[in-house]
């Protein structure tokens, strides 16, 4: 402790405290901003001492706020305790909200993410922090006191309506980070449209200290007078999801001439480029002279499978994102040229295979080179000369544009942060966790958790699972501590039936929307409405004032509708949702009329038609709040016991994590011990960990554990009910049983196919499978061989199952060094398509086997297989071409061994239709969303973890099985689920039972019972689509029934008055 | 030459011995029409009833309307409901309407037997009011009809006339290629193969026409309409407890007054609503009383379904219903 | 025939959670298009009834827009695939009798794509004045 305290002093010491403006007394500079004329110069300001200390209670300090973060903070949040999650930056969403799509759904990013940013900055329990560092962490585990320095940004979050005339007024261009450089921003800015907070800030470093954003901000949202904090935090646990760097190939990996030559770029710029709101909106353009390039080029692994230059791992995404990159380019033109340099293609995940499998069908050329240099053209383009792996050719070829796919690096802050936290940093210089492979999620210091890139490259499904898993871990901590009281609204007034009294406030936000339109002729014009009890028109309908009014107008004139037509319901929406609420009024009472967003802003140059249109748009608000009722939100007690399928390593650890957590867990094994593979695997790759040792050490913890109840020999048979709300029909030897239960985990795990036929598999004692052999290594019965072959991707990605599965050659290289280990004189060939150990650790296990073990590597092409060859002594003999020599090759081989295709369980199929559950190619599950629900079903309650999923190694198992298991206690720790406001509603005289809005439903929420749809609200996610779907209206969407949406129609069209 | 007689005689035999094992309470079918050619549904509760039951070429309905009655009906209060399966008689088109009430969960399987008769066609009655003219109005009382491969062949009393098939087969006959039952507990006749047609002539006749001569032929056609609803109370599809364009509370899709724009409205909907469900049973045309091509706008959008999603309801209960269910790779002409 | 002064009356039926979200960014970016059209707000284009659209024209809308989320990008994981099958035979049927299905308009925008849809709404805007007042649903009385 004694070292973090002096360091912390020198940390303070270090800090440029950037409050620093003031070079007149206070009173002076306060009383000359009201004047509108301060003019200050940044020379020669006098030092400012932080603003008074402000101390916050909390559970779980979360620093970062990047994806990770972000999922970490809601799965803590949810659970009912208090976050105080901390960004450095200005807004939330990391490095994931700058990238255009995602791979391998090409999903959009933005669209994923964003409204998980808007969630977070709304939820009750969550206390964002922008701007903020932390800088001291003491105490232990349960009960830490840290530090946070929160820099100022010279602007009110509360006041700044995010209308931009600062940014506009702003002299200062500067370049803008966001774009990876690419574009250039003011001064004063926001990093993205839909940054969150939506609130500008102001650079320090940048500022000129004119004063001319604070002389147009109507709002006077900016003080050059508002001083960084120190703010202490009490909390439990701490997670860290500080994310990563990018490599920048400015020194090491200057060769390829980034930085000096306009046109080669880095991936992350590429991205930038690619998305509609980057610095071309979407265009591909070269950097030097904005023309389209007609061919572009990726190199790979720059900085990354390196010692010497940049990192010795893999980074696990670059091959996937360059892949993905290229498409979208073949997608945009298709007479693109696009090559993409490679050494490994490493389609490892879910659907990657086929992804890259796709864009090579699209006509993205993939060449095996790494490039040994690079020049600039005269006219720009970009000439690469590289040696083909497979004609061993040296050839030149010119591009337009050269894209970096740069690899994920270890933040540089990481070292300092781990001093201020007390956490260990590894050689790269990532967080170390507590086992790499056992407990990715542990630091070296109790309470304190990782999650994400911090600890190693990740993809975004594997740090969301990560932060979920963190999030379990933290609440481990405190899980004795009191929650944090649920927000009660007031007693809300009955006002159904009542004649309606709408209030209208008409927001001018400044010049914003009265710039351009009329604001006070659209409250005047609406006021002669029958059931507009009062309309006006106000500066600023979200400042804390404007509110007062509402609250007080609501008070006075019996109001029991308001309509707010200013902005965005979107950003806007749930802070005018609270007002109501405050007042008494159920929130669903309250419309949105945007006329900035969509009126004032876009249409700047007609006042007229603007004005006309802002009074149509507050016209069928009106219409449809008429219409508006009040909808219950309506509450479902929840069983606080969670059942784990599957008694693998990732349903013990899930069950661990969830008893941890001190929930009631049960877990269903369909065999006679826990364990799974691990009771069948010698060791584990990357290490020589014992799996028996360790499954040991796990089924002594569950014996011992008060919450957790094995059921062994045991199968599911049936499953009904909903979540909260389930029960489950169990078959044993001792005779059948029931159990109610709240949450489920599918762990059901995955084997290899059955490879009879192929390879000579079945025919010789001499062949076996990677699984077999563990268990021949367990048993220690091999005759020993003289010659060994591996053959990999045996019966994989082929066109009957075209995925990769994933672990095959992690599990080929260490079964090789272990047999090297065991017979020094056996010659070890392993035959190869890519070699894909991805990620931290595995590749550099690799190398170290390839460089130091005298293990053979050869690698065959798709097209040409190797083939076995059984004599009639029984010897076996290999036949394959060495696609790098294109040599042809016959190896002997006194042991063949055939590294399987993998696919899910045998139960899968009946689990799917117990809980409802979508499953995808090779009998693996689907999740509700592939890149930020990964470990979650579109079903409301089943979670999922480990194999079930894809193929997984020992981490990422354990990563997901916490994290599947802070999902599933999320509705126990709430004990009561309160339901979506907006359902869908059956009127039964209406129905004649057709079923079909149940096929439509993508919940499951409707049920046909005695003839009649029937809606779970539970399920219900308020789609509408059922409503859309049927044909008499029997079933309604509350909130946006047809009659509600039909009134939009007319008043829309009808000048009503 | 079909046998008719020997089809009769097979579904007298067949609806009897149901009766009789009381495997059904009663049996929906034809019979002969008190003063025309074209048949009459009956219900058949008796076994000794069962020679009322006729078939021929006059068998236009599709009896199914009456098998969504039974099945909706509202016992009374007190009222014990009697579930026991019902028979009826359906040609092959109206079996596809089993198959979509099946599908849309109105008619369980196991309250209905199907004597399904296959079938090449049946008469159009405006086309048979023209051709009777031909004969002598004293012996029109006693015709019979009788087809093959190329002719109806009409006895009548003294005599017979042979008219070339498409002079009265029935319009939505002309583009069937449905002339065996897709659903039946017994098939009655011969199995029919052959018969291939151009399904889709008449709705191309249309497609090849310009926007704006397909205006004018729907907007002269739909301000013909009455808005009797006649085409909805005839269709088998349409059996909602309240159907939409009788909505009044709180609010209405449509106003009252008939002019082209709610007649359009009305049709457009009803079209809609039918999508990858209609079976082109033909019913709502052939009840219109001022003859506006109804089926053309329910054929467009079979001709859809089965152009951009290989859906052709009718066919098979256990399909999904096109407006429920989709294909990732369904065609997508969206911006 | 077309006249230089008609305003057509436009009604974009957008989902919340893409396209409404473009349509902000559309103005966040301050992109200007024409203003005739009005957004009604439903949760996800899935809620689209074809019903709505035809409604609009008979109450005299001139032009109908329909936008949600990419296919894959759903909110409500399927709703955007309904909303397909059911409005592209909506159009099919406009165009079988007669009225023009250049009306009517379904598109995909993202949360990020602030000027594609501006760019939409002014092409669509400008393809339904070429059309001139709609006058086939709305019962000639305009």
């Amino acid at each position: 402790m004694q070292d973090q305290n002096e360091y912390f002093e020198q940390y303070y010491e270090e800090v440029d405290l950037h409050d620093d403006y003031l070079m007149i007394p206070p009173e002076l500079a306060l009383l000359e901003a009201e004047e509108n004329e301060i003019e200050v110069k940044k020379d020669g300001l006098a030092k400012n001492k932080l603003a008074a200390g402000r101390r916050i209670n909390g559970d779980v300090l979360i620093v970062g706020a990047g994806i990770s973060g972000m999922q970490a903070a809601l799965d803590t949040a949810d659970k009912g305790y208090r976050v105080i999650l901390i960004e450095k930056s200005s807004t939330i969403g990391g490095n994931m909200v700058k990238l255009d799509k995602t791979f391998p759904t090409n999903d959009c990013s933005i669209c994923t993410a964003a409204p998980k940013m808007v969630e977070v900055s709304r939820h009750p329990n969550i206390t964002l922090m922008t701007y903020a560092d932390v800088m001291s962490l003491e105490g232990e585990k349960g009960d830490f006191t840290a530090h946070i320095y929160r820099k100022s940004a010279y602007v009110d979050p509360d006041v700044c309506t995010g209308c931009g005339d600062c940014a506009t007024a702003c002299p200062v261009e500067v370049i803008n980070p966001f774009d990876d450089k690419l574009s250039k921003r003011k001064g004063i800015s926001i990093e993205f449209p839909q940054a969150v907070p939506i609130v500008y800030s102001i650079n320090y470093d940048n500022c000129v200290g004119c004063g001319s954003c604070e002389r147009v901000c109507d709002a006077g949202a900016i003080s050059f007078l508002r001083k960084s904090e120190d703010i202490e935090v009490k909390i439990g646990s701490v997670i860290v999801a500080t994310g990563y760097d990018l490599f920048e190939p400015l020194e090491m990996r200057k060769e390829y001439g980034y930085g000096k030559y306009p046109n080669v770029i880095t991936a992350m710029q590429f991205e930038r480029l690619l998305s509609s709101f980057g610095p071309t909106e979407g265009k591909i353009l070269r950097p030097s002279d904005g023309t389209a390039p007609k061919s572009i080029g990726w190199i790979q692994c720059v900085g990354s499978r390196s010692k010497q230059l940049g990192f010795p791992y893999c980074s696990r995404v670059c091959c996937m994102y360059a892949t993905k990159e290229a498409a979208i380019t073949k997608e945009i033109d298709d007479s693109l040229e696009v090559t993409i340099f490679y050494m490994d293609i490493r389609a490892y995940g879910k659907d990657f295979q086929q992804y890259y499998d796709k864009a090579k069908d699209m006509g993205v050329n993939y060449i095996r080179a790494r490039p040994s240099s690079v020049y600039q053209n005269e006219d720009g383009s970009i000439a690469v000369r590289y040696m083909d792996t497979h004609t061993r050719e040296i050839l030149d070829m010119n591009l337009d544009m050269l894209v970096l796919s740069t690899a994920i690096m270890p933040s540089k802050q990481n070292p300092k942060l781990g001093k201020v936290l007390g956490i260990g940093v590894d050689h790269n210089g990532f967080f170390e966790s507590g086992s790499i492979v056992s407990d990715p999620i542990q630091t070296t210091r109790d309470g304190v958790f990782l999650a994400g890139c911090n600890q190693g490259p990740k993809d975004i499904p594997d740090s969301v699972a990560m932060a979920s898993g963190a999030a379990a871990r933290a609440v481990e901590a405190i899980v004795e501590r009191e929650k944090a009281d649920a927000v009660k609204p007031p007693e809300q007034k009955d006002v159904s039936g009542d004649k309606p009294k709408i209030g209208v406030f008409v927001c001018h936000c400044g010049k914003n929307i009265n710039g351009y339109l009329d604001c006070a002729d659209v409250a005047d014009t609406v006021r002669d409405d029958p059931n507009v009890e009062y309309s006006t028109d106000v500066m600023f309908a979200c400042s804390e004032d404007s509110q007062t009014d509402i609250r007080k107008t609501i008070e006075e004139k019996g109001l029991n509708r308001v309509i707010v037509a200013a902005c965005s319901p979107i950003t806007h929406g749930g802070l005018f949702q609270d007002t109501l609420e405050e007042s008494g009024l159920n929130k669903y009472l309250f419309e949105f009329a945007n006329i900035r967003q969509h009126c004032s802003w876009v249409h700047s140059h007609d006042r007229e038609k603007a004005t006309q249109k802002a009074k149509d748009l507050v016209r069928m608000g009106i219409s449809k709040s008429v219409l508006l009722e009040p909808l219950s939100q309506e509450e479902v007690d929840v069983i606080p016991v969670t059942v784990i399928i599957g008694g693998g390593i990732a349903g013990m650890k899930a069950a661990m994590a969830l008893s941890d957590m001190e929930i009631e867990t049960h877990i269903i094994e369909m065999g006679d011990k826990l364990g799974g593979n691990l009771n069948k695997l010698h060791s584990l790759f990357p290490t020589e960990l014992d799996p028996s040792q360790l499954a040991n050490e796990m089924r002594t913890k569950i014996e011992a554990s008060d919450y957790i109840k094995v059921h062994l020999n045991t199968t599911l048979e049936n499953v009904e009910g909903f979540i909260g709300n389930f029960k489950a029909y169990m078959k044993s030897p001792g005779g059948d049983s029931e159990l109610e239960f709240g949450t489920a985990i599918i762990a059901s795990g995955f084997g290899e196919i059955d490879m009879a036929g192929k390879y000579g598999y079945g025919n010789n004692p001499k062949i076996m499978t990677q699984m077999e052999l563990e268990g021949r290594l367990i048993a220690d019965d091999l005759e020993k061989p003289k010659s060994i072959v591996m053959i990999n991707c045996a019966g994989a990605m082929d066109e009957e199952r075209p995925w990769c599965c994933r672990i095959g050659c992690g599990v080929s290289i260490k079964n090789a060094k272990l047999l090297k280990e065991k017979y020094p004189d056996a010659e070890i060939n392993i035959l190869y398509r890519d070699i894909r150990v991805f990620g931290k650790e595995e590749e550099e296990y690799f190398a170290d086997v390839i460089e130091n073990m005298h293990v053979k590597i050869t690698r065959y092409s798709d097209v040409e297989k190797p083939q076995v060859v059984i004599n009639d002594d029984g010897s076996v003999m290999v036949k394959v071409r060495d696609q790098i020599y294109n040599d042809e090759m016959e190896l002997s081989a006194d042991l063949l061994v055939l590294t399987a295709q993998t696919e899910g369980s045998e139960s899968t199929d009946k689990l799917q239709q117990m809980f409802k559950i979508p499953v995808g190619p090779g009998h693996f599950f689907i999740e509700a969303h592939a890149k930020i629900r990964p470990l979650d079903f579109a079903t409301d309650g089943v979670y999922f973890c480990g194999s079930a999923h894809f193929p997984k190694n020992l981490a990422d198992a354990i990563a997901q099985a916490e994290g599947a298991a802070s999902r599933a206690a999320i509705p126990i720790m709430k004990q009561r689920l309160v339901l979506e406001g907006i359902t869908a509603i059956v009127e039964p005289d209406m129905c004649v039972g057709c079923g079909i809005c149940a096929e439509a439903c993508p919940f499951g929420a409707i049920d046909l019972i005695k003839g009649k749809a029937v809606v779970n609200e539970a399920l219900c996610k308020g789609c509408g689509l059922c409503n859309a779907t049927c044909r008499s209206g029997a079933i309604q969407q509350k909130g946006f029934n047809d009659h509600q949406i039909l009134s939009m129609i007319k008043s829309s069209l009808n000048e009503v008055f | 030459m079909v046998d008719y007689n020997a089809m009769t005689l097979d579904i007298r035999a067949k609806a009897k011995a149901m009766l009789e094992n009381k495997e059904v309470k009663y049996i929906i079918g034809w019979e002969r029409g008190a003063n025309s050619f074209i048949s009459r549904p009956v219900i058949i509760r008796d076994a000794g009833d069962t020679d009322r039951l006729v078939w021929n070429p006059g068998c236009v309905d599709n009896l199914t309307r009456y098998l969504v009655e039974e099945m909706q009906y509202k016992p009374k209060r007190g009222e014990e409901p009697d579930l026991s399966p019902v028979g009826i008689i359906v040609k092959p088109c109206d079996s596809k309407s089993i198959v979509e009430l099946i599908k849309e969960n109105i008619v369980p399987r196991e309250r209905v037997k199907i004597i399904a008769v296959t079938n090449i066609g049946t008469v159009e009655t405006n086309k048979l009011r023209k051709i009777l003219q031909k004969i002598p109005q004293d012996k029109r009382a006693g015709i019979d009809i009788l087809q093959d491969d190329n002719e109806f062949t009409i006895k009548y009393e003294g005599g017979e006339l042979k008219v070339p098939r498409p002079e009265l087969l029935a319009n939505k006959c002309e583009t069937c290629v449905t002339h065996n039952p897709v659903i039946h507990d017994v098939v009655i006749g011969d199995k029919i193969e052959g018969f291939e047609k151009d399904e889709w002539a008449d709705v191309a006749e249309l497609e090849n026409m310009s926007p704006e001569e397909r205006w004018k032929f729907w907007e002269a056609q739909i301000s013909k309409c009455v808005r009797c609803y006649a085409c909805r109370d005839s269709c088998s599809l349409c059996y909602c407890a309240e159907c939409v364009f009788d909505k009044e509370k709180p609010f209405t899709w449509i106003d009252k007054t008939v002019d082209v724009s709610n007649n359009m409205f009305y049709h457009l909907v009803r079209a809609m609503h039918l999508a990858g469900r209609c079976v082109d049973c033909g019913e709502c045309e052939r009840v219109c009383p001022v003859n506006i091509p109804i089926r053309k706008l329910n054929r467009l959008l079979l001709k859809s379904a089965k152009d951009r999603y290989r859906i052709y309801p009718g066919m098979n209960p256990e399909d999904k219903p096109m407006f429920g269910s989709y294909d990732i790779a369904d065609p997508d002409e969206v911006v | 025939m077309t006249d230089d002064n008609f305003e057509p009356k436009i009604i974009g039926f957008l989902c919340n959670w893409c396209s409404y979200t473009g349509a902000d960014l559309a103005g966040v970016s301050r992109i200007q298009y024409p203003s005739n059209i009005r957004i009604i707000k439903v949760m996800c284009s899935g809620r689209v009834n074809p019903q709505f659209v035809l409604k609009a024209f008979q109450e005299g809308a001139d032009g109908v827009l329909v936008s949600g989320c990419h296919p894959g990008d759903c909110h409500y994981i399927e709703g955007n695939y309904h909303a397909r099958r059911k409005l592209t035979m909506l159009s099919d049927i406009l165009e079988f009798t007669g009225i023009e299905p250049e009306r009517f308009q379904m598109s995909w925008v993202s949360a990020s794509e602030g000027k594609k849809f501006a760019e939409i709404v002014t092409a669509f805007t400008e393809q339904v004045k070429e059309l001139g007042p709609q006058k086939k649903l709305a019962g000639g009385e305009k």
